[in-house]
C-alpha cells in the first residue's frame, strides 16, 4: 500500500511539473534594450513588448485605429474626445477610467520624442469615462498614433518604471537585467485570455546562440531570425519558421542631390538602370530563403488595401538597364566596366539601417548584379549608427544607402512624412540629399489633412509613384515579414509583426 | 616595497585624471551626435525643440570642459551619472555586471595556466618528438581560431550535440566552462608556445647542466629549477593579459548571453552612452593599475635578484 502511495504521488509530481511546464512558454529574444528614463520609458513595452500595459486604440491589420481601451472617440477639429471602455480594470483592481487616461497621456508627454503634442492645458474630464483634449499636431489621422505602444495605460499611482501595472493580458512578475522578464496570465482580463499561465522572455543577444538555443529546447520560440540564422539552420530539426503578413521593407535610399563625388545619380537614367539590373527574386530566395517578396514599393500592397497596380516599378531588365546607362553616356568597354569621360562608373553603396549585420549578404548580391551591368559598387557596411549617419549618409558621402524598417508609424503618412518630406526632422541625419520634391510634398500634405479612406489611398499612391516612379528617390527591394523560429509543438499567428505582435499568445500543442 | 606602493599611489591620481580626460576627448570626436541618435531610436516624431530639450536634458549642450569637470566633481564622489539609454544609475550598470565579467576573466585565467604550463613544459621536454610537434600545431590553431566560431562550436558540439550543457547560462556554475575555455583557449595556445621556448633556453643553461649532473632527480630540476627561471618574465605578461580578458570578453560574452560589462560597453559605444563609457574606462585603468601594482609587487617575491638592496648590504656587512 505503502509503495502503491508513493508511487502514485511520483507520477503524480511528474504530470503536474509537464502541466506546468507546458503552461509556460519560453520566447528567446534580442539584447535587452528596456530603458527606465523617465523620459523614454520602454520598459517591458519595446522590445519584445510583454503586453503588460496596452495602447489605447488597437492597430487593425490594414493599420487602420480599432477599439480598444477607447472604445470610440469623436473629433471636433483639433479636440478629441475619447470614451473609455466600460468594466475594465488594472492588474491592481483600479478601474481604467478617464483619470487613469489623462494620467497615461501625462506620463507619456515626457517621453523625450513625443508624438501627440496635446495640450496640457487642455484636458476636460467629462465624465467618469469620457476624456477630452486638444492636439497641435498636424496630421488629421491622430487616433491611429494612439495604437502605438508607448502611449499605453498605466494605473495611476503606481511605479512605471519599476513594475508597470497596465490592464494587459499578461502581470509582470520579475525581471533581471540582461537575463529574463517573467509575467504571468491576467485571469481577470477583459479581452480573450492567454492560453500559457506564465511567460519569460529570455534575453540572448547573438542570433546565432538564439536559434541554438531553440534547437536545444531552451526557448520555445526564438525572433527576431536575420538572413544568416536563416540560411545557417540545419535542414532537419525540431523547428519550424513562422512567417508573419509583411510588416518591414528593404529598400535602397539614392543619393539625387549629391555632391562630387557623389553626383552620378542626379542622372535619373542612371538611377533606373540600377533598379532595373537588380533582380529581387533572386536576393530574398538567397537572403531571406524565399520568405521575402519583391517590391514595387515600400509600402505593403494591404496597407490601406493600395495594392501594388498603380506603380509601374521596376522589374528585372539588364537589357532595360544597359540601354539607359547607353542613354546617360556610360559606355560598356572591354573590360566589362562602363567608362564616360574617361571616368569609371563606381558607385558606394552604405549600409545600413538598422546595422549592417541584419542586412548581410544583400549588399554582397547588389555588388555582383550591379557588376553585370558595368557598375562597380564600392561597399561601405557598418554596424555604427554614428558612423552611418555621421561619417556618410549626414554629409552624403555614398550614392546608395541600403536600409530595412518597417512602417510602424500609424498614419498613412508617418513614413513618406518622416522620411522624405522636405519637411522631415531627419533632414540633416541624410534623408535632404533624397527629397523627391514639391510635388510629393503635396501628395503627403493632403493624406495629412484628409481623412476621407479613398482620399488617402489615393494620395498615398500618387506619393509612391512620384518617389518611385518619376523621381526614383528610392528603390524598392524587398517587402520582408517578421520571421520567427519555433519548436514543432508551437502554435502561433503573428499577424500584427514587430511590437505589436502577442507573442505570449503562441500555444503549446501536444505532439 | 612601502615606497614602490607610495610612489604608485602617488601616480594614481594624474594617470587616471590623464586618462578620463583623453576618454573624453575621444568621446566627443567619435562621428556621430548622441541626442540624434537617442531620437531616432526612440521611434517617434521629432522636433528640433524636443532634440534641444534632450540635449539640454543630457547635459550635452555645455562645452566639453565645462562637462568634465563637472562629471570629475561627480566621479570622485564615485557617481558616474546616468546611462543615456536605461536611465540607470551607471554605477550599478557597471558593478552590477562586473561580478560576472571577473568571474569570466578569473576563470579564464586560471584555464590559461592550467593549460599553459604543463603543455608548455612538455613541448619542451620532448621538443621535436610527436607530443611537441601535436602541441605545437594546436596551439596554432587555437590562437589563429575567431572565439565568436569557436564559441558557437563548442555550443554546437558541447550543448547542441552532446547535451552536456545549456546554450544560455542561467547563473549556474557549469554555465561557466564553455565561456572560459572560448576566451582562454586563445591564451592558453600562445602561452603554451612561450614557455616552450622558454624551458628550452633553459634547460640549455649551465646552472641546469650542472644541476643535472649533480644528480637530482627530472621532477626537482623542473618545478625547483627550470620552472621558476622560466616563468619569471611571463609573470609580468600575464598581469597585462588578465587586463585583456577583462577587455576582450565583450565576444563571450555576447556569444554565451553572458551578462557582463564587455557587452554593456560594446551597447554604449554604439549607442554614443558617453557617462557608461567614461566609467568603463576610469575602471579598467584602475583595474590595469592594480594588477601591474600587484605583479611589480610580487615579482621580487619570485626573483630574490630583485629583492631590495639593504638586506644584500647588510649581509656584506
Amino acid at each position: 500500500m505503502k509503495r502503491l502511495i508513493c508511487i502514485a504521488t511520483i507520477v503524480l509530481t511528474a504530470h503536474l511539473v509537464a502541466l506546468a511546464s507546458a503552461q509556460t512558454l519560453r520566447v528567446g529574444c534580442g539584447a535587452d534594450r528596456y530603458s527606465k528614463a523617465e523620459d523614454y520609458l520602454t520598459f517591458c513595452k519595446w522590445d519584445p513588448n510583454a503586453w503588460i500595459t496596452e495602447p489605447l486604440v488597437s492597430r487593425g491589420a490594414d493599420y487602420t485605429p480599432k477599439s480598444s481601451l477607447i472604445e470610440r472617440w469623436e473629433k471636433n477639429g483639433n479636440t478629441y474626445r475619447l470614451h473609455v471602455r466600460p468594466k475594465v480594470r488594472f492588474h491592481n483592481g483600479a478601474p481604467l477610467d478617464a483619470q487613469a487616461i489623462k494620467h497615461s497621456l501625462a506620463l507619456y508627454s515626457q517621453n523625450r520624442s513625443e508624438f501627440l503634442r496635446i495640450d496640457p492645458a487642455s484636458y476636460r474630464i467629462i465624465d467618469p469615462s469620457t476624456l477630452e483634449f486638444t492636439s497641435n499636431q498636424s496630421t488629421v489621422h491622430f487616433i491611429g498614433l494612439l495604437s502605438h505602444p508607448f502611449v499605453c495605460a498605466y494605473a495611476p499611482g503606481t511605479d512605471a518604471v519599476n513594475a508597470p501595472v497596465g490592464t494587459g493580458p499578461f502581470i509582470f512578475k520579475a525581471y533581471r537585467r540582461d537575463r529574463y522578464l517573467k509575467v504571468t496570465r491576467n485571469e481577470d482580463y477583459w479581452g480573450e485570455k492567454a492560453p500559457n499561465r506564465e511567460v519569460t522572455f529570455r534575453f540572448i543577444s547573438d542570433p546565432q546562440a538564439r536559434a541554438m538555443a531553440l534547437i536545444n529546447n531552451e526557448v520555445d520560440i526564438a525572433y527576431p531570425v536575420d538572413p544568416q540564422t536563416l540560411m545557417a539552420l540545419p535542414p532537419k530539426g525540431d523547428y519550424q519558421t513562422i512567417v508573419s503578413p509583411i510588416n518591414s521593407y528593404l529598400l535602397l535610399t539614392v543619393n539625387i542631390h549629391g555632391e562630387p563625388p557623389f553626383d552620378t545619380l542626379k542622372d535619373e537614367r542612371v538611377r533606373k538602370a540600377l533598379a532595373f539590373a537588380i533582380n529581387r527574386k533572386t536576393i530574398a530566395d538567397i537572403a531571406y530563403l524565399g520568405k521575402a517578396k519583391p517590391a514595387k514599393t515600400f509600402l505593403a500592397p494591404w496597407f490601406w488595401n493600395q495594392g501594388e497596380a498603380f506603380l509601374d516599378g521596376y522589374g528585372f531588365d539588364p537589357d532595360q538597364a544597359a540601354r539607359l546607362l547607353d542613354q546617360a553616356g556610360w559606355q560598356l568597354k572591354p573590360d566589362g566596366m562602363r567608362y564616360k569621360s574617361g571616368h569609371p562608373l563606381k558607385l558606394r553603396l552604405v549600409s545600413g539601417w538598422p546595422n549592417a549585420s541584419v542586412l548581410k549578404p544583400v549588399p554582397e548580391l547588389l555588388q555582383q548584379m550591379l557588376r553585370k551591368v558595368g557598375v562597380t559598387l564600392e561597399l561601405i557596411q557598418t554596424d555604427d549608427d554614428g558612423v552611418y549617419y555621421g561619417n556618410y549618409m549626414g554629409p552624403g558621402q555614398g550614392d546608395l544607402f541600403l536600409e530595412k524598417a518597417g512602417n510602424t508609424g500609424l498614419t498613412p503618412d508617418w513614413l513618406l512624412y518622416m522620411l522624405y518630406h522636405s519637411q522631415t526632422p531627419w533632414l540633416e541625419s541624410g534623408y535632404k540629399w533624397s527629397l523627391p520634391g514639391e510635388e510629393f510634398d503635396h501628395y503627403v500634405d493632403l493624406i495629412r489633412s484628409n481623412m476621407d479612406p479613398e482620399s488617402v489611398k489615393e494620395n498615398l499612391q500618387q506619393a509612391q509613384r512620384v518617389i518611385v516612379d518619376k523621381v526614383c528617390a528610392i528603390i524598392p527591394l524587398l517587402y520582408i515579414p517578421d520571421i520567427y523560429l519555433a519548436r514543432k509543438n508551437i502554435r502561433f499567428n503573428p499577424d500584427a509583426g514587430g511590437g505589436y505582435v502577442k507573442l505570449g499568445y503562441a500555444q503549446k500543442v501536444s505532439p | 616595497m612601502k615606497s614602490l606602493i607610495q610612489r604608485r599611489l602617488l601616480m594614481l591620481i594624474p594617470t587616471l585624471v590623464g586618462i578620463s580626460l583623453l576618454g573624453f576627448i575621444l568621446l566627443e570626436l567619435m562621428p556621430g551626435d548622441a541626442t540624434t541618435l537617442l531620437m531616432r531610436r526612440s521611434a517617434g516624431e521629432v522636433t528640433p525643440e524636443a532634440i534641444d530639450n534632450l540635449r539640454r536634458e543630457l547635459g550635452l549642450d555645455r562645452p566639453w570642459p565645462v562637462r568634465y569637470l563637472r562629471w570629475v566633481g561627480r566621479a570622485v564622489r564615485l557617481d558616474f551619472g546616468t546611462s543615456f539609454s536605461s536611465g540607470e544609475p551607471v554605477r550599478r550598470e557597471i558593478f552590477s555586471r562586473l561580478p560576472a565579467t571577473l568571474a569570466l576573466a578569473l576563470g579564464a585565467f586560471t584555464f590559461m595556466l592550467t593549460v599553459t604550463l604543463p603543455l608548455g613544459v612538455l613541448s619542451a621536454l620532448r621538443k621535436n618528438q610527436w607530443p611537441d610537434h601535436l602541441i605545437r600545431v594546436g596551439a596554432i590553431v587555437f590562437h589563429s581560431v575567431p572565439a565568436y566560431w569557436l564559441g558557437l562550436l563548442l555550443l554546437w558540439v558541447f550543448a547542441l550535440k552532446l547535451g552536456l550543457f545549456r546554450v544560455v547560462g542561467q547563473g549556474a556554475w557549469q554555465d561557466l566552462i564553455l565561456p572560459i575555455v572560448t576566451l582562454g583557449s586563445g591564451m592558453a595556445a600562445f602561452y603554451s608556445r612561450m614557455t616552450r621556448e622558454r624551458v628550452i633556453d633553459v634547460l640549455e643553461q649551465d646552472y641546469i647542466r650542472l644541476v643535472y649532473a649533480k644528480g637530482l632527480s627530472r621532477r626537482i630540476l623542473i618545478f625547483r629549477h627550470v620552472l621558476k627561471n622560466a616563468l619569471l618574465p611571463l609573470v609580468t605578461l600575464w598581469g597585462m593579459s588578465f587586463g585583456y580578458l577583462l577587455g576582450g570578453s565583450v565576444i563571450v560574452e555576447s556569444v554565451f548571453s553572458w551578462p557582463g560589462v564587455g557587452k554593456l560597453v560594446v551597447d554604449a559605444i554604439l549607442n554614443r552612452d558617453h557617462p557608461v563609457i567614461q566609467a568603463y574606462v576610469v575602471l579598467m585603468a584602475l583595474i590595469f593599475i592594480s594588477v601591474n601594482l600587484i605583479v611589480d609587487l610580487v615579482y621580487p617575491l619570485l626573483d630574490p635578484r630583485l629583492r631590495p638592496r639593504r638586506s644584500a648590504e647588510a649581509m656584506e656587512g
